[in-house]
């Protein structure tokens, strides 16, 4: 019992890992993780800006319980009425004993997780000027160009076999 | 219930100051956090950066282009749904 008790106890340990990532997760939320270190080129400064996501789920469970009479235990079968395999010594009445306890516990857990960045811009930095030039994501318009086309024909084509009919 | 963090949490938060010459910039990023007992969510994004020069301070905001253009076009077959639909109502 001491050893799943002590199984038990590391989990618990282990949920307090999983918050102190957690709380790691947050510090995503500060602009430092927006806004890149400033890049020296000559006398003008570049910073990158991106857009950051990320996010964290973990779980943990842990249960125990006592066997039913007629269940096995401690590898004596117990039965309704008492034990069904004759005791011979003291110690193996004791085990066959339908008053004994016999339980177990148990526990598990886990968890899962996922980041992404992506550039939104270069902010340059000049003694005269500022200028924020944006990063377009030519991938992602072209793939949301494709769909929205794909959903425009199939739109036109559920219209013209509405009228057809 | 003293200190327990929200939930959901709308925030515009301030980066160090750099200094190019008399030009002072300050990155301005806002960012969304979602909590539960047992996860969370951060979206964090840049919004605008603050310039200072010659005593005056003006704020140059950080249009992301990109997700602009994808929900325009988002919106343009939404439009295109909803014509559809009424032609197709007028037509019966």
């Amino acid at each position: 019992m001491d050893d799943i008790r002590e199984f038990v106890t590391a989990k618990v340990d282990d949920i307090v890992e999983a918050k102190d990532l957690l709380n790691r997760l947050l510090t995503i939320a500060q602009p430092q993780a927006v806004f890149g270190e400033p890049i020296e080129v000559g006398e003008q400064k570049v910073i990158t800006a991106s857009e950051v996501t990320a996010g964290l789920g973990f779980g943990f469970g842990a249960g125990g319980g006592a066997a039913e009479p007629g269940e096995a235990k401690g590898g004596v079968l117990v039965a309704q009425n008492g034990p069904s395999v004759v005791p011979e010594t003291d110690e193996e009445t004791e085990k066959a004993s339908p008053d004994a306890e016999a339980s177990g516990m148990g526990g598990g857990g886990g968890g899962g997780g996922g980041a992404s960045g992506r550039p939104v811009a270069v902010i340059s930095i000049t003694p005269n000027d500022v200028r924020v030039v944006p990063v377009v994501d030519q991938t992602r318009i072209l793939l949301a160009v494709l769909s929205t086309l794909a959903a425009i024909f199939l739109m036109l084509g559920k219209l013209r076999r509405m009228t057809r009919n | 219930m003293a200190g327990q963090k929200p939930i959901m949490d709308w925030q515009k938060r301030r980066g160090e100051t750099i200094a190019v010459g008399e030009i002072r910039v300050t990155p301005e990023s806002r960012a969304l956090t979602v909590r539960w007992p047992q996860g969370g969510l951060v979206w964090n994004q840049p919004a605008a950066i603050w310039v200072q020069r010659d005593g005056e301070q003006k704020r140059v905001p950080i249009i992301n282009i990109t997700r602009a253009i994808v929900w325009s076009l988002y919106a343009g077959v939404a439009l295109v749904g909803i014509a559809c639909m009424l032609r197709a109502l007028q037509k019966r």
